[in-house]
C-alpha cells in the first residue's frame, strides 16, 4: 500500500531483510549451544582411555548414509530456494518435498533402526561416558531436525496455496544448513573416531 | 516493518490486545517493569528475611536449609527474574524503537511471546517454592555436582524446576535479544546512522549479543545436570562405578556467567551515560571511545572465565593467563567511568532525582570496579575467595548496575511510559537514603571478608575467630533491613505518580534524543502521521546555536512533497 512504502523511505536502508538476520543471530547462539556439547565430548575423549573401544560399537554404515542424507537434503532446499527466486514454483515445491523426505529417512534410521538396536545390545545412557553423550548429543541434533522437518511442512503446505516464500525460505535453509554442518561434526566423534 | 504499518490501518485494538496479549514495544516494556520489579521487592523481602535470621541465629527463625534456599534463591532471582528482564527486556523495549525513530520492533509477535515465555519462567520458579523439599538450595551458581547429589534440601523437585525455569527464561531473552538487535539494524530512521545511536541502545546491542553468544554451553550443561538428576548419566557426579567431571559445570557456567556480568551491567551504564549529558547540559565525552571500549569488554569477558575457579584445583599456569586477561579488562571500564566524569566536569548540573540516581550508581561502580581487580589477582583471591568480600564486591558493581540504574531509567522515562512525572521530593529523599544504607550494608562486608567471613553461612557465632566481628554482621544486618524496607518508599512514588504525578509534556527534561520528540506518553505505533528523521548525533548540547538541539525533526506524512534529511541520499528503498 502507498502508505507503507512512503514510510519505508524513511528507514535507513540497510539491504539485509529481518529474518534472515535474525535468524543468523538464532544459528549463532545455537553454534555456541552445540559448541558446549562438543567441548565436552572433546573434555571426555581426552580424559576417558576407553572411548575408541567403545566408539567402535556405533554402526558407521547408518553413520554416513545419514551423512548422505541430510547433505543431500541441504542440497535440494538450496535448490529449492533459488528455484523459488526465480519463479518456477513447480521445481521448488518438488525440491522440499525432496528436502523433507530425505530428513525423515534420516530420523527413520536413527530412531527406527539405530538406537533401538543399540539399546538391545545394551548400549544405553547408562552405559558409561561414551554412550551417555552419543545419546544426548545426537538426540538434541535429532530434535533440532525434527523442529526443521516442521517448518517444512508449514512452508510446503502454504505454499501449495497463494502464498510465496521469500525471507522464510531462506531464513528455514539457513536453519537447516546449520543442522546439517552440525552433523558434520558429530558424525566423526561419534562413528569414525 | 510490514506487519507494523500494517496496523496503523487497523488501530482497533480490544482490551486484552492492547494490555496482555499486546504487541506495543512500550506495553511490553511496561510489562516486563512490572514483572521484574514484583521479583526484585520478592527477593529484597527474602533478603530481609535472611538477614534477620543472621542477626538472631539461634532464634530459629529459619532453619540452615531454608536458609540455604533463601540465599539460593535470593541470587537466582535477582540476577535472571530482576536484571535481566528490567535491563534488557525494559531498557530495549522502551528505548530501542523511540529512539531509532522506528513505530515498533522488527517481529511484534516474536516480542510478545518473548514476554508471555517469560511469564510462563516466572511461574514456574515461584511454583518451586511449594514443591515437595522446597525450592533449589545449591547456590545461584548451581555447582554440580553438589546440586545433583541426594541428602540436599531442594533436589527432589526444586533442582528440576530451578533448571526449567532458566531454560524458559534463557528462551524468553533470546528471542528479545533478537528483537534487540535486528531491530536497530534495520528499522533506524532517515539519517540515523549506526554512529549517531544513543548509548543506550548500543549498550542494549552489545548486552544482547554477549547473552546470545555466551548461554548456549549452560543451556546444554543445565540438560546434563538434569539427565544427572533424573536418568542415572554420571555427567557430573563421581561415584564408585562411574566416574563424570566435577569440573565441567564450573567451566560451561562461568563461561556463561562472566559475560552474564556484564550483559546486566552494560545497559545500567547505558542509562547513566543517557543522563549525564543532559545534566550537565554539555556533550557526552567520548562517544566512540565508550563504544569502542564497550566492544572491547565484551570480547574479552569470554577470555576471563575461569577467574572465578582459581580454588578449583585449576593449573596454575592457566590461573595466570586469566589472572592477566582479567586485569586488562579493567582498562576498557576505567575509559568509560573516565568519560562519564568527564561529562560530568564543568557542567551546569541539574540535580534532579534521576541524575542523583544516576550519580549515586556510578559511584558505587567505581568502588566495585576497583575491589573486583583484587579478586582477579590470583593470589589476593585465594585469601579473599568465598568471603564477604565477594558478596561486597558483587552488589557493588550488580546494585549500582541493576537497582540504581533502573531508578534512574525509570524515574527517567516516566513520562514516556505513563505520561506523567515522578515525584521529585521522594525520589530525592528514596535516592540519598538508599544510597546510604547500601554503603553501611556492604562497606563493612569488605572488611569481613578480609578478617575471612566465610560467605554462604546460616550463622557465624559458634566460630571463635570471627567472634570479634559479629557487631560489623549486625550493623550490615540492620542498614540492611532498612535498605529494603526504604525501597517502599520507591513503589509508593511509583503507583501514586502514575495515577496524580504532575502531567509531563513532550520533553520535560530538554533532553535531545529522539523520543523526546513523541508525545508524552507515545500512542500505539509511535508517530501518528508524521516520520521521524534524524538530522545530528544524539548529545548536541551546549552548541554555538542554543542550549540544545534535539536530534531530529518530525515531518508530516502523505503532504506529497518528498523531504530529504540534508545530508543523505534521497530514498531508494529495498
Amino acid at each position: 500500500m502507498a502508505h507503507a512504502q512512503e514510510m519505508d523511505a524513511y528507514v535507513e536502508p540497510t539491504g539485509i531483510g529481518p529474518p534472515k538476520l535474525g535468524m543468523w543471530l538464532f544459528l549463532s547462539g545455537e553454534v555456541v549451544l552445540f559448541g558446549g556439547i562438543i567441548m565436552t565430548i572433546v573434555l571426555f575423549r581426552v580424559s576417558f582411555p576407553g572411548w575408541a573401544e567403545e566408539s567402535s560399537h556405533t554402526n558407521p554404515i547408518i553413520g554416513s548414509v545419514n551423512t548422505f542424507n541430510l547433505l543431500t537434503s541441504s542440497m535440494l532446499v538450496a535448490v529449492a530456494y533459488k528455484m523459488s527466486a526465480t519463479g518456477r514454483h513447480d521445481l521448488a515445491k518438488l525440491c522440499i518435498l525432496g528436502c523433507l523426505l530425505f530428513g525423515i529417512l534420516f530420523l527413520c534410521l536413527k530412531w527406527i533402526i539405530e538406537w533401538p538396536t543399540e539399546i538391545a545390545h545394551h548400549y544405553t545412557i547408562h552405559s558409561g561416558p561414551f554412550w551417555q553423550l552419543y545419546y544426548t548429543a545426537t538426540g538434541l541434533h535429532a530434535v533440532h531436525v525434527l523442529v526443521g522437518l516442521v517448518a517444512f511442512v508449514i512452508i510446503l503446505v502454504l505454499y501449495m496455496g497463494t502464498w510465496r516464500p521469500k525471507f522464510t525460505l531462506e531464513a528455514a535453509a539457513l536453519y537447516w544448513h546449520f543442522v546439517d554442518i552440525v552433523w558434520l561434526f558429530l558424525w566423526p566423534l561419534f562413528y569414525l573416531s | 516493518m510490514a506487519a507494523a504499518t500494517h496496523a496503523v490501518h487497523h488501530a482497533e485494538i480490544g482490551w486484552v490486545g492492547r494490555y496482555i496479549f499486546s504487541t506495543d514495544h512500550k506495553m511490553i516494556a511496561k510489562q516486563y517493569l512490572l514483572n521484574g520489579l514484583f521479583f526484585a521487592i520478592f527477593g529484597g523481602i527474602i533478603a530481609l528475611m535472611f538477614r534477620v535470621h543472621l542477626a538472631v541465629p539461634d532464634a530459629g527463625i529459619l532453619a540452615p536449609e531454608r536458609y540455604n534456599s533463601f540465599v539460593t534463591m535470593h541470587g537466582t532471582l535477582m540476577v535472571f527474574w530482576v536484571a535481566m528482564p528490567i535491563l534488557l527486556g525494559f531498557f530495549g523495549n522502551l528505548t530501542i524503537p523511540l529512539m531509532i525513530g522506528a513505530r515498533d520492533m522488527a517481529f511484534p509477535l516474536l516480542n510478545m511471546m518473548s514476554y508471555w515465555t517469560f511469564f510462563l519462567s516466572s511461574v514456574v520458579i515461584m511454583a518451586s517454592f511449594f514443591v515437595p523439599g522446597g525450592p533449589f538450595a545449591g547456590g545461584w551458581t548451581g555447582y554440580a555436582p553438589l546440586s545433583v547429589s541426594t541428602g540436599m534440601m531442594g533436589v527432589d523437585w526444586g533442582i528440576n524446576l530451578w533448571v526449567l525455569g532458566l531454560a524458559l527464561e534463557f528462551t524468553a531473552v533470546l528471542m528479545g535479544g533478537i528483537n534487540f538487535i535486528v531491530t536497530p539494524f534495520v528499522m533506524r530512521a532517515r539519517g540515523m546512522s549506526i554512529m549517531r545511536l544513543p548509548l543506550i541502545i548500543w549498550m542494549v546491542v552489545i548486552a544482547s549479543l554477549l547473552f546470545m553468544l555466551s548461554v548456549g554451553p549452560l543451556i546444554a550443561g543445565a540438560f546434563l545436570v538434569l539427565f544427572d538428576k533424573n536418568f542415572g548419566t554420571h555427567f557430573y557426579l563421581v561415584t564408585a562405578e562411574a566416574r563424570g567431571d566435577p569440573l565441567l559445570w564450573q567451566h560451561l557456567f562461568w563461561f556463561f556467567g562472566h559475560p552474564e556480568v556484564y550483559v546486566i551491567l552494560i545497559p545500567g551504564l547505558g542509562v547513566i551515560c543517557e543522563i549525564f549529558p543532559a545534566a550537565a547540559r554539555k556533550p557526552l565525552h567520548g562517544y566512540h571511545h565508550i563504544i569502542y571500549a564497550t566492544i572491547f569488554a565484551g570480547v574479552l569477558s569470554f577470555m576471563v572465565w575461569a577467574h572465578h575457579m582459581f580454588v578449583a584445583g585449576l593449573n596454575p599456569l592457566a590461573a595466570v593467563g586469566f589472572s592477566i586477561t582479567t586485569i586488562i579488562i579493567s582498562v576498557p571500564f576505567l575509559v568509560i567511568v573516565v568519560a562519564m566524569g568527564l561529562t560530568l566536569w564543568g557542567g551546569s548540573l541539574r540535580f534532579n532525582a534521576a541524575f542523583l540516581y544516576a550519580f549515586f550508581a556510578y559511584c558505587i561502580f567505581i568502588v566495585g570496579g576497583l575491589t573486583g581487580l583484587q579478586l582477579g589477582a590470583t593470589v589476593a583471591d585465594i585469601q579473599l575467595h568465598d568471603t564477604y568480600f565477594v558478596v561486597a564486591h558483587f552488589h557493588y558493581v550488580i546494585f549500582a548496575s541493576v537497582i540504581l540504574a533502573t531508578f534512574a531509567a525509570v524515574q527517567w522515562w516516566f513520562p514516556k511510559m505513563f505520561g506523567r512525572l515522578m515525584n521529585e521530593t521522594i525520589g530525592k529523599i528514596h535516592a540519598i537514603s538508599t544510597f546510604v544504607l547500601f554503603n553501611i550494608v556492604f562497606t563493612p562486608m569488605f572488611i569481613l571478608g578480609f578478617a575471612g567471613y566465610p560467605r554462604r553461612y546460616a550463622g557465624y557465632d559458634h566460630i571463635p575467630f570471627l567472634q570479634g566481628w559479629t557487631w560489623l554482621n549486625d550493623l550490615a544486618s540492620i542498614a540492611g533491613i532498612l535498605l529494603v524496607l526504604v525501597q517502599f518508599l520507591f513503589v509508593f512514588n511509583f503507583f501514586y505518580s502514575m495515577r496524580a504525578g504532575k502531567k509531563a509534556d513532550k520533553n520535560p527534561w530538554e533532553a535531545t534524543t529522539m523520543e523526546w520528540m513523541a508525545p508524552s506518553p507515545p500512542p500505539h505505533l509511535n508517530w501518528g502521521d508524521t516520520a521521524p528523521v534524524v538530522d545530528r548525533g544524539p548529545y548536541e548540547y551546549a552548541t554555538d546555536e542554543a542550549d540544545y538541539e534535539p536530534q531530529g525533526r518530525l515531518i508530516a506524512l502523505s503532504s506529497g512533497q518528498q523531504p530529504v534529511a540534508s545530508h543523505q541520499p534521497p530514498a531508494t528503498g529495498h
